[in-house]
């Protein structure tokens, strides 16, 4: 693990509407490190990872991201630090009428001008490169196939084999396996940090389950209603104070209830 | 226990849609297909005649025509006026028929409310008939069974749509949630019951919708009905320009496409009101929201009313018709081309074809920018998006007839005239589909690849395109199918191809050529219908 920082966050707060998403965020992440990001759905884990390749604007704080200052780019220097992001998101997010290969394909456009259509408007080099991907995520011989024809795990794994032919430096997971059975999502999970440790990519990775976040990342840090509550190493940490992030464990429910009806009369006023 | 897993550990298999065998040869045939199409509709465009020597040559034309022209002849207003409401009472008369005859016909083409399967096929093949037989034949055979006026245009209008509105009106009730009817089912309700109380509060906003949208639809027709006598503004502006008197044809012209625009502005408010209802109601609707279904219902009522009154058709008709109906039928047989070989019959039935594809080709090609301009997934801006959206809604509503008629005078031209026509009301159409369809392709796959730092032509080819391209191939073969029948209408004013020996032959009573010759142009269309169903297939695997 070296020193440099791949992610720094800063005081990041977004407002949607009135509320608050996130709620003044700081995070560092070092090159190669893996972080798991755990909460309940709501708690701004999502929100989280958009803001880190701007598909998301803050409306307060900054964010460096690659040595790059986020906010400051548009256009063509976007693109690039974009196309050094890998991302995998929970629906997979394949063009479903397309083939496996060509949907791999398109993790390369960014290094590429002008629009593709079809596989054979892509480098041969690029094509054999892609092959090597397949393989690598276990669906060598279904590159011809049309992508919705495979199973959810198949997908995700497609749609990993498409964020490596970005060549990226930083790997997002957006819940990754939460669209997936328990024997896909472990065979997706174990992908990931295989891949993550291989080619030393920092990896952030949003989950929900506790157990499995425990035993699979370098790094826990929770959120809840858009704020940090903990952060702390993986190893050595004890489920009961991960659950404390979570409304379900006793001591979080009045608090959380206090919370909510702080915020009950600003959303009726919101909905009326 | 293991044997009763085995299905469904079958069942886990992922479906491979027949391998990549059968997908590569699917795709070289929709390959083929389009590739065919696009290689005939270029012949097409290049046996029509678009030179540059012509084009100068319509300019000098067409100064003459708009000296002939101005000022615009809007003498007798009163007369103006009442042809003004009469077309309006007749069009509104036979988009009425067809919602009716449609509401049976619907619910037998319909996958779930068919009573049985032989009926769904009834119902499904009275409405592709229905949709190939071009209304003007219709009027024409309709004129030899009926007294003039105006009850053969409400039927031929009537007939005629029931083609598209029982369609939209079996694919709404296909798309129905079954829940509300199975219980009225599961309480003991009869099956008209479980249609009035368990379809019909489902199916009715967008049944409305479909009526406006055709009523629309059947104003722009009615321009060309008033050719084969149709009383109201087509009449007026077609025994105008017999007369060469282009000042009153123009002024009528004119007053046909405003009432086509301001109808169709009336009916999408009136589509948006309908569609959101559900949307908007709050828990405790206000007096007037309460009221406003009501008011909506008698108006409606009124209008129809109103309709039927001001278009008096001639119903003893209906009692007399039957007495002379076999000796009516008699005159359609037996086959013959007359005059014409048969060669002769097929260059002109491709003459026709030809002025469809070169429309549509150019209908294509200009709606695929402005249709994806105006998606608001690939507009650059809100603006661009809502000046592209009107620009289609411009388009859409110059009915046809008009645009020909203009072009044709100008240019001196029939075929490319025409075809210049149905182009540029195909960009109007196929235009906002392509954009409709583009603005419903899932958003997921277009975000990945715009973290994946594509740009935005990039995403557009690659995510946004092959998503809404099943759809848009769709609408392209029934632009193409709609332009055939188009194409063979616009003979009446000049454009020449197997339509004018319809006409020809319809002045000189031989209703048997004229039979002949509806069905090679329903053979077309049907053709053209059956490749779309199969690309539709191919494009699944």
């Amino acid at each position: 693990m070296s020193n440099a920082h791949a992610v720094e966050i800063d005081g990041l707060v977004k407002l949607y509407g009135g509320t608050r998403a996130l709620d003044g965020v700081s995070l560092t992440v070092g090159e190669g490190e893996i972080v798991v990001l755990l909460g309940l759905s709501g708690s701004g884990k999502s929100t989280l990872l958009r803001h880190i390749n701007k598909l998301d604007v803050p409306t307060e704080g900054h964010i460096r991201v690659l040595g790059e200052d986020v906010a400051s780019l548009r256009g063509k220097g976007l693109r690039h630090l974009r196309s050094r992001i890998g991302v995998v998101f929970q629906q997979f997010e394949l063009v479903g009428s397309l083939s496996v290969l060509e949907n791999v394909l398109t993790g390369t456009l960014a290094r590429l001008s002008g629009p593709r259509l079809g596989t054979w408007m892509y480098p041969k080099e690029l094509r054999t490169a892609a092959l090597g991907h397949l393989d690598r995520v276990g669906l060598a011989g279904r590159e011809h196939q049309r992508s919705d024809t495979l199973s959810g795990g198949q997908q995700q794994r497609v749609a990993i084999a498409r964020a490596l032919m970005q060549s990226p430096e930083i790997l997002l997971a957006d819940e990754p396996v939460a669209s997936l059975d328990p024997e896909s999502s472990q065979q997706v999970m174990d992908l990931i940090r295989e891949i993550g440790r291989e080619r030393g990519l920092t990896v952030l990775c949003s989950l929900h389950q506790v157990e499995l976040a425990m035993s699979w990342g370098d790094r826990l840090v929770g959120l809840r209603a858009g704020k940090v509550v903990l952060d702390t190493p993986a190893s050595g940490v004890d489920r009961d104070s991960v659950m404390q992030i979570y409304s379900a464990v006793a001591p979080g429910v009045p608090a959380e209830l206090a919370a909510l009806d702080a915020t009950v009369p600003h959303l009726r006023q919101a909905v009326s | 226990m293991t044997t009763l897993a085995t299905p469904q550990a079958q069942a886990k298999i992922p479906r491979v849609g027949g391998g990549p065998g059968r997908r590569r040869a699917a795709s070289l045939t929709i390959a083929g297909v389009l590739g065919f199409f696009a290689a005939a509709a270029i012949v097409a465009f290049a046996t029509l005649d678009f030179s540059g020597v012509r084009f100068q040559k319509s300019i000098t034309s067409a100064q003459r025509f708009f000296a002939r022209m101005f000022p615009l002849d809007f003498s007798e207003p009163g007369e103006l006026l009442r042809l003004t409401v009469l077309t309006l009472a007749i069009v509104i008369c036979g988009t009425v028929l067809s919602a009716i005859i449609s509401v049976p016909v619907a619910y037998w083409a319909a996958r779930n409310t068919s009573p049985h399967p032989s009926l769904q096929w009834v119902g499904r093949a009275t409405t592709v008939l229905a949709r190939a037989f071009p209304e003007l034949i219709l009027i024409i055979i309709l004129a030899t069974m009926f007294s003039l006026g105006s009850l053969p245009g409400i039927l031929a209008i009537g007939l005629h749509s029931v083609g598209m509105v029982a369609k939209l009106f079996a694919d709404a009730i296909e798309q129905i949630d079954e829940g509300p009817r199975t219980a009225i089912r599961a309480a003991g309700g009869t099956k008209m019951q479980q249609f009035v109380s368990g379809i019909l509060p489902q199916v009715t906003p967008s049944w409305i919708a479909t009526i406006l949208h055709r009523n629309d639809i059947n104003l722009r027709a009615s321009a060309i009905l008033g050719y084969v006598g149709m009383p109201g503004l087509g009449y007026e502006l077609s025994a105008s320009i017999q007369r060469l008197d282009y000042k009153r044809a123009m002024a009528v012209a004119l007053l046909l496409f405003l009432l086509c625009a301001v109808m169709e502005i009336i009916s999408v408010f009136i589509r948006r009101m309908v569609l959101n209802s559900g949307h908007t109601a709050s828990a405790t609707p206000t007096p007037w929201e309460r009221a406003r279904g009501a008011l909506m219902g008698w108006t409606a009522v009124a209008v129809i009313a109103a309709s039927a009154c001001i278009a008096q058709p001639n119903w003893s008709d209906f009692l007399t018709i039957w007495a002379v109906l076999p000796e009516r039928i008699a005159y359609f047989f037996p086959f013959s081309t007359g005059e014409y070989t048969w060669p002769q019959a097929f260059a002109m039935l491709w003459d026709t074809t030809a002025i469809a594809l070169a429309g549509t080709l150019i209908g294509v090609v200009f709606s695929s920018i402005i249709g994806s301009l105006a998606a608001r997934n690939v507009a650059a801006s809100s603006p661009a998006r809502a000046g592209a959206r009107l620009l289609l809604l411009m388009v859409r509503g110059i009915p046809e007839l008009i645009l020909a008629i203009v072009l044709i005078l100008v240019t001196g031209l029939g075929g490319s005239a025409a075809a210049l026509a149905l182009g540029i009301g195909t960009v109007g159409l196929l235009g906002k589909l392509l954009a409709d369809s583009i603005e419903e392709v899932d958003p997921g796959p277009e975000r990945a690849l715009k973290a994946v730092g594509a740009s935005r032509p990039q995403v557009y080819f690659s995510s946004t395109m092959p998503q809404a391209s099943p759809a848009f191939i769709g609408h392209m073969f029934y632009a193409l199918d709609t332009n055939v029948r188009a194409a063979t209408v616009l003979a009446v004013v000049g454009a020449g191809g197997v339509g004018q020996a319809m006409f020809n032959a319809a002045q000189l009573s031989k209703y048997n050529v004229v039979a002949t010759f509806t069905l090679l142009v329903i053979a077309v269309v049907l053709s053209i219908e059956g490749l779309a169903v199969l690309l539709r297939k191919l494009l699944s695997y």
